[in-house]
């Protein structure tokens, strides 16, 4: 496996955007014109977007829960989820 | 028939009262006076009773909401029901301590209009001298924890300035903007002879705003409404009739549309006697145009029939005299000729302004 330095950037909420729990496994974000449903496993991740755990953090974790997934599968797809928010001014990052 | 879901979003116009009279304003031109205002304890039912429904966004408007002494109880109301609150305001009446309890009632997000970027100009088109005192709101907003929007609703007579107006915007450094060409509704058709924007005009601001999308693309979202004037299919017009959107009047009526009122023959039910839920899943008026088995040609055959739903209802009456007849900004309207006529007619010397009056109701 490549090894690609961690990323210890820290993702947090842009202003006047929060998560509204639905049911366990599913949320919305709300932001200021809008809401995007979050199921399963971007419910999972944006649970733990507190401003204190790194993107890394964020991933060991759920990789830890999810003992039985592919590892790397869970790395591209906090990845992935974390850039379409950015991507949507809705996610900033603290360095 | 599909099954009907619930409204996601509540306009709350919470009162009529306006210190501003803008030319282009949204309101009905019969408006409701502050004696039938619906109360704090009515306000908030309805907010609970939004939730229920599953409304996620709750939207504080006017006239302007801050003429209500009560505003940050509304905000607080709503943060209760578990809404996300904005507040769309003109700004008159904000104060840093006003500012400030807004927040610490939940507020989450505010919108700010702007008329121009030349102060007399902004302030002619408003009908107040409001422009230098906004300007001056837009540093306290950014000092809380609210996210900005900055609306400019752009017409004939500021469109050449639109770059000026754009600049002027992204320096008060908000999260959005907003550039909104004027809906002919309510006071903006009154004036419509002299806020319809040349064809130039609008072609020059597409590419503008196009422009500015891209230049501050990662830092502020700029977000356009275009003329359908100028549209090959109408707008599907608040996401459909009583569909997405759910609007209570300051008297408590409800409507499926700001704009709703004008067309003959509607009835409007208020949630002083009735609930959401019912206004919503049975009142008339939100029956009047679901589904489609109002619709004639061409719309009764169209393969858009559910991409746009025939467009706008009122737009629709306000152009052809009848609320079931093809909106005319759709290309396939036979009086689609028409409305292109309208954005070609020459310009008139001089139309004067009909400003919005509460007292002319």
């Amino acid at each position: 496996m490549s090894e690609t330095p961690a990323d210890t950037r820290i993702p947090r909420l842009a202003v006047g955007c929060r998560v509204r729990t639905v049911s366990p496994d599913e949320a919305m974000l709300l932001v200021p014109e809008g809401a995007l449903k979050l199921k399963g496993s971007a419910s999972e991740i944006i649970s733990l977007i507190d401003g204190q755990r790194s993107v890394e953090a964020i991933t060991i974790e759920l990789q830890q829960k999810h003992a039985t997934t592919d590892s790397s599968q869970i790395t591209a797809e906090v990845k992935q989820f974390l850039d379409k928010l950015h991507a949507r001014s809705v996610l900033l990052y603290n360095d | 028939m599909s099954t009907l879901t619930g409204p996601l979003s509540l306009v709350a116009e919470v009162t009529h009262r306006c210190p501003l009279h803008c030319v282009y304003c949204s309101n009905p031109l019969q408006m409701q006076s502050a004696a039938n205002e619906l109360s704090t304890t009515d306000w908030a039912r309805v907010f609970h009773q939004a939730s229920e429904l599953g409304v996620l966004h709750l939207h504080l408007t006017g006239g302007e909401p801050l003429a209500r002494h009560d505003i940050a109880k509304l905000v607080a109301a709503g943060r209760e029901a578990n809404l996300y609150v904005n507040l769309i305001t003109s700004g008159l009446g904000v104060t840093a301590d006003r500012m400030a309890d807004l927040r610490d009632a939940g507020l989450e997000h505010i919108q700010l209009s702007l008329q121009d970027a030349e102060e007399e100009k902004a302030n002619e088109f408003a009908g107040a001298r409001a422009h230098a005192h906004k300007l001056k709101l837009a540093a306290l907003i950014r000092q809380q924890d609210i996210a900005f929007t900055v609306n400019v609703v752009v017409h004939r007579d500021n469109l050449d300035r639109l770059e000026a107006i754009l600049a002027l915007a992204e320096s008060l450094e908000p999260q959005r903007i907003e550039v909104a060409h004027v809906q002919y509704y309510g006071w903006a058709l009154k004036n419509r002879d002299r806020l319809m924007p040349t064809p130039s005009q609008v072609e020059r601001s597409v590419q503008l705003i196009t422009e500015a999308q891209s230049r501050l693309s990662g830092r502020i979202q700029l977000q356009a409404v275009f003329p359908d004037y100028y549209a090959r299919y109408p707008k599907p017009c608040i996401g459909g009739w009583g569909r997405q959107m759910i609007l209570i009047d300051p008297a408590g009526l409800a409507l499926p549309c700001h704009a709703a009122a004008i067309i003959p023959g509607m009835e409007f039910d208020s949630v002083r006697t009735n609930s959401l839920e019912w206004l919503w899943k049975q009142s008339p008026a939100f029956n009047r145009f679901r589904g489609q088995s109002w619709m004639k040609d061409p719309c009764a055959d169209c393969d858009r029939k559910e991409i746009d739903f025939g467009g706008c209802r009122c737009q629709a009456f306000q152009l052809t005299g009848d609320a079931t007849n093809t909106d005319p900004a759709c290309s396939l309207s036979d009086l689609h000729a028409d409305l292109v006529a309208i954005t070609q007619a020459p310009q008139p010397a001089a139309a004067q302004w009909v400003y919005r009056i509460l007292a002319n109701s």
